[in-house]
């Protein structure tokens, strides 16, 4: 349903508006107001619009207002009444759309909204008390992020606009001034301006160009020098003698009832006390009944507002002195907030909002969960309780049912705590598309990006250290794996190249897979650096597998000559090194003509793994559980030595190596011979049998990290806590799987 | 095993520094680098370290390496039983801060050295490394060689070869 607003909604005409509409219902669940064409409103016309909120609302459904350039109708700062009208309710929207894509709107969009509430106090702050470096760069930051956000979700319109604000902040930045009356005016209309493209994209729409005006006003500014006001300390002496100094008043007004019949209207009013310095404040519209009760006339709203102003008493009393008779009125000084503290607040504040980065943004269902778990281990809890009041005649089964039970309530919410943490690759995936077209544009060749699975979760921390090793391993993939177009018409392919970026959980870990369908590793021209940089001897006729795994080499890269996107050799290793302290893995497969395919491998959750535990000579290990293929007690008949080092056991039909665990880890050696068990893992580089003297439990270990005190140990994934206070190593499966190497000593530093 | 926990001191805090002993030689180090001192537990050792690094121990929670300081000054290695002390220092490194537990052979007590007390190192020979050294304190007739708990406990920085790791 929608309802198309008159030019002006005041009181004059808010009865007649308000009899065009059902006030009974029944009401649709969407109705949308449009006010594009209102050019006044005052407190009547709102408290309209408010009892039809309400009124849709109590009906199960939503009102939408569709602003148009009325200030007062999207971020007007002297109505508080409107802010909260205007802004549609965000809990709905977040539960009515699906698809990533609408998520990640959703949060640019909040984000967007975060930043102009942020620009706005904070120009509201430098008009009313000068320069403040760190408001000003709070402000400008803000400015900054808006456009940096907008630029991703390609909405150019925001970009260019918030770009010329950012242009004149960033000037009165480097010149320690702030923004002068007129400066100030522009930028808040920029602001407003902002706020009426976010709208209309939150409303479902596109982003339209920002307003012709508001542009050409920027613009101005930045083309003729304007006056900045320079810092207070330049100690300019002041005019007005009668000025007292900025303090802070608590305004209580409450019309009465009938008070707009006089012609009165608050809004007026409340402009008119803005002007006198910053007003903050909330209206109360809880009396504001529903369309049916309403009598249009009446006011039935009130406000409590903080008016911080350097003005004398008498012109704050001012604006309220032809309603005297007809309001609650009550002007007071604010005890708490001296104007030093109001400044003080205001910085932290800016500062505050800029330093969110170790924040996360949680869906409700997911804390709703969390509570429902909370519930149940209350509930396990007392059973408990309730089962140990008598311990003399303690019922065995009983309690070992409740304690399994209090097992399986702690490792839910334990997951659940988890998850959390846990946001959609997608957020991961972002930069991507728009890297891959600028690369392919800029090589000139023609690639497509595809993408799966974005919806599969992964820890925060996790998902943000894999942001650049990501970035790197498209890059390289649009660099360096696909070929251009000519290449590939002649090599029987689609010309356009496809890179594809997945990920799915698998057994307890977050796979995600970068290919592309390009010419695959080179391995004979990696072959031919390696013996060039002295990795491999001369006539060294190194396995497949080896040459593959130089691809993670420091200093090695094939690519003939060094562009700025890759090509310096320097980032596969380090992206390795990240998928490790990450406690993944990376691997990679090759078919020349065909593609590459890197496969990365990383834990569900940093700080918690199922375990299993077993023992080396007197120390215990622990690896993952989702490592262990089998255990088994060798049989002689299988153990084969091949060449000095080498030992392999026959496993069915497949020959696999035997790791000497003892001898790698430290321990004294034991008369070679026959292993007591065998424990065959997964890893990296296939499968692996471990030489390990007893199994022992399978259990949950909180991972904790030997890097914080010390130093990463090659070979060493963490080390936790045992049940008996000692401390067992966590062994990284796959470096104790590879041969080892010559240079993995003590020299290797962290 | 005991564990004693050393107690805010009242007065200035920079100009206090907790003395101990190793082989013959008294050392001292800043009181404000003091977590705690602890006797010994047996730590689990790594493999692939300096023969220096004991191992790592459970802390509370956290995982805490032990260093025995004489391996470290290349003295001749004690075995660590029940008398062994564990000072348990707080070191900076860069960006952060390592907690980081060291074998000594008794701790002596919380000296406060008077202004300029604190003379510049001469050559000790061999006793330690000059780059762990700070200076030379000397307070109530007893000299001790103060150290400097961030280099000395400085993991990432490259050891000189030569070093032998741990041999089984």
């Amino acid at each position: 349903m929608r309802l198309v607003l008159p030019s002006q909604v005041i009181l004059r005409t808010v009865a007649q508006i308000y009899r065009s509409w059902p006030a009974d219902g029944p009401w649709p669940a969407r109705v949308e107001v449009d006010a594009s064409s209102v050019e006044r409103i005052d407190a009547a016309g709102l408290q309209l619009l408010i009892s039809l909120r309400k009124t849709v609302a109590s009906a199960g459904g939503e009102a939408v207002v569709r602003a148009g350039t009325e200030p007062c109708l999207h971020r007007c700062r002297e109505a508080p009444l409107l802010r909260h009208l205007a802004r549609p309710r965000r809990d709905r929207i977040m539960s009515r759309e699906d698809g990533i894509l609408e998520q990640l709107k959703t949060v640019f969009l909040e984000e967007l909204e975060d930043g102009l509430s942020l620009m706005e106090e904070g120009l509201l702050g430098l008009e009313a008390h000068g320069f403040q470096k760190e408001v000003l760069n709070s402000v400008f930051r803000a400015a900054h992020s808006i456009k940096g956000g907008a630029g991703t979700f390609g909405q150019q319109p925001i970009v260019d606009l918030t770009h010329l604000a950012e242009t004149i902040l960033d000037d009165l930045r480097n010149r320690d001034a702030a923004p002068s009356k007129e400066v100030s005016r522009v930028l808040l209309e920029t602001v407003d301006e902002l706020g009426t493209m976010a709208s209309a994209l939150r409303g479902g729409g596109t982003c339209q160009p920002a307003s012709a005006v508001v542009t050409a006003r920027l613009r101005g500014l930045i083309t003729s020098p304007y006056e900045g006001v320079p810092k207070r300390s330049s100690g300019k002496p002041s005019d007005n003698v009668t000025e007292a100094p900025a303090r802070s008043l608590k305004i209580h007004f409450s019309p009465h009832e009938t008070m707009m019949r006089s012609g009165n209207d608050p809004l007026a009013i409340l402009r008119e006390l803005a002007r006198l310095g910053t007003l903050r404040g909330t209206c109360d519209a809880s009396r504001v009944p529903v369309l049916g009760e309403l009598d249009p006339t009446q006011i039935h709203a009130t406000w409590a507002l903080d008016l911080s102003t350097s003005k004398p008493d008498a012109e704050v009393h001012e604006p309220f002195a032809w309603v005297e008779g007809d309001c609650d009125l009550s002007i007071e000084p604010s005890p708490a907030e001296t104007p030093d503290e109001a400044r003080a607040t205001d910085e932290l504040r800016a500062l505050t909002r800029g330093a969110d980065a170790a924040s996360v943004r949680v869906a409700t269902e997911k804390i709703d969960h969390l509570v429902n778990l909370v519930g149940e281990l209350v509930i396990t809890q007392s059973i408990l309780t309730q089962l140990m009041r008598d311990p003399t005649s303690l019922d065995l089964e009983e309690t070992k049912a409740a304690v399994a039970q209090l097992e399986r309530n702690s490792r839910d919410l334990q997951d659940a705590v988890m998850r959390v943490r846990m946001l959609p690759v997608a957020f991961g995936f972002s930069r991507l598309p728009r890297l891959v077209r600028d690369l392919a544009t800029k090589l000139q060749k023609k690639v497509r990006l595809e993408t799966a699975g974005e919806s599969t979760e992964l820890d925060k921390t996790v998902l943000e250290k894999m942001a650049d090793p990501l970035v790197h391993l498209v890059r390289n993939a649009v660099d360096h794996g696909v070929e251009a177009p000519e290449a590939r018409r002649a090599a029987g392919k689609d010309e356009v190249g496809v890179v594809s970026v997945s990920a799915m959980h698998q057994a307890g870990f977050v796979v995600i897979r970068v290919a592309d369908d390009g010419g695959g590793i080179p391995l004979d021209r990696i072959a031919a650096k390696a013996r060039a940089m002295g990795i491999i001897d001369q006539d060294a006729t190194p396995a497949r597998e080896t040459l593959l795994e130089l691809v993670f080499h420091p200093g090695l890269s094939t690519a003939g000559e060094v562009t700025d996107i890759s090509g310096r050799g320097v980032g596969m290793d380090v992206v390795r090194r990240n998928i490790q302290e990450l406690g993944g893995h990376i691997g990679v497969e090759s078919t020349p003509q065909r593609g590459t395919v890197f496969t990365i491998r990383l834990p569900l959750t940093l700080a918690i793994l199922d375990g299993q535990l077993f023992r080396v000579g007197d120390a215990t290990y622990v690896i993952p559980l989702s490592s262990v293929v089998e255990t088994l007690v060798p049989d002689p008949k299988h153990l084969r030595m091949v060449g000095p080092k080498a030992e392999l056991y026959k496993l069915r039909s497949t020959y696999i190596p035997v790791v000497r665990l003892g001898r790698r880890l430290g321990h004294e050696e034991r008369s070679g011979g026959l292993p007591r068990l065998l424990l065959v893992v997964d890893s990296d580089a296939g499968q692996v049998a471990f030489a390990i003297d007893e199994l022992a439990a399978q259990q949950q270990v909180v991972i904790k990290s030997l890097e914080k005190n010390f130093r990463r140990v090659p070979g060493i994934a963490g080390a936790t806590i045992l049940g008996n206070g000692r401390v067992a190593l966590i062994l990284d499966v796959s470096a104790l799987a590879r041969p080892v190497r010559a240079d993995e000593s003590i020299t290797e530093a962290a | 095993m005991e564990q004693i926990q050393q107690s805010e001191h009242e007065r200035s805090p920079a100009e206090q520094l907790l003395t101990f002993r190793l082989a013959d030689q008294e050392y001292a180090v800043d009181i404000l680098r003091v977590q705690e001192i602890r006797g010994w537990t047996t730590p689990t050792s790594l493999p692939n370290v300096p023969v220096w690094i004991k191992g790592i121990v459970n802390l509370r929670g956290t995982i805490v390496p032990i260093v025995d300081l004489r391996e470290r000054f290349g003295l001749f290695a004690e075995a660590c039983g029940a008398t062994t002390v564990v000072i348990v220092l707080r070191a900076r490194s860069r960006d952060r801060d390592r907690v980081v537990g060291v074998v000594v052979d008794s701790v002596n007590d919380v000296v406060r050295p008077k202004e300029g007390a604190t003379q510049p190192p001469p050559d000790l020979g061999t006793v330690v490394d000059l780059r762990f050294v700070l200076g030379l304190v000397s307070s109530e007739e007893r000299l001790s060689i103060l150290l400097d708990v961030d280099t000395l406990l400085d993991f990432d920085t490259i050891e000189a070869p030569g070093l032998q790791t741990r041999t089984p």
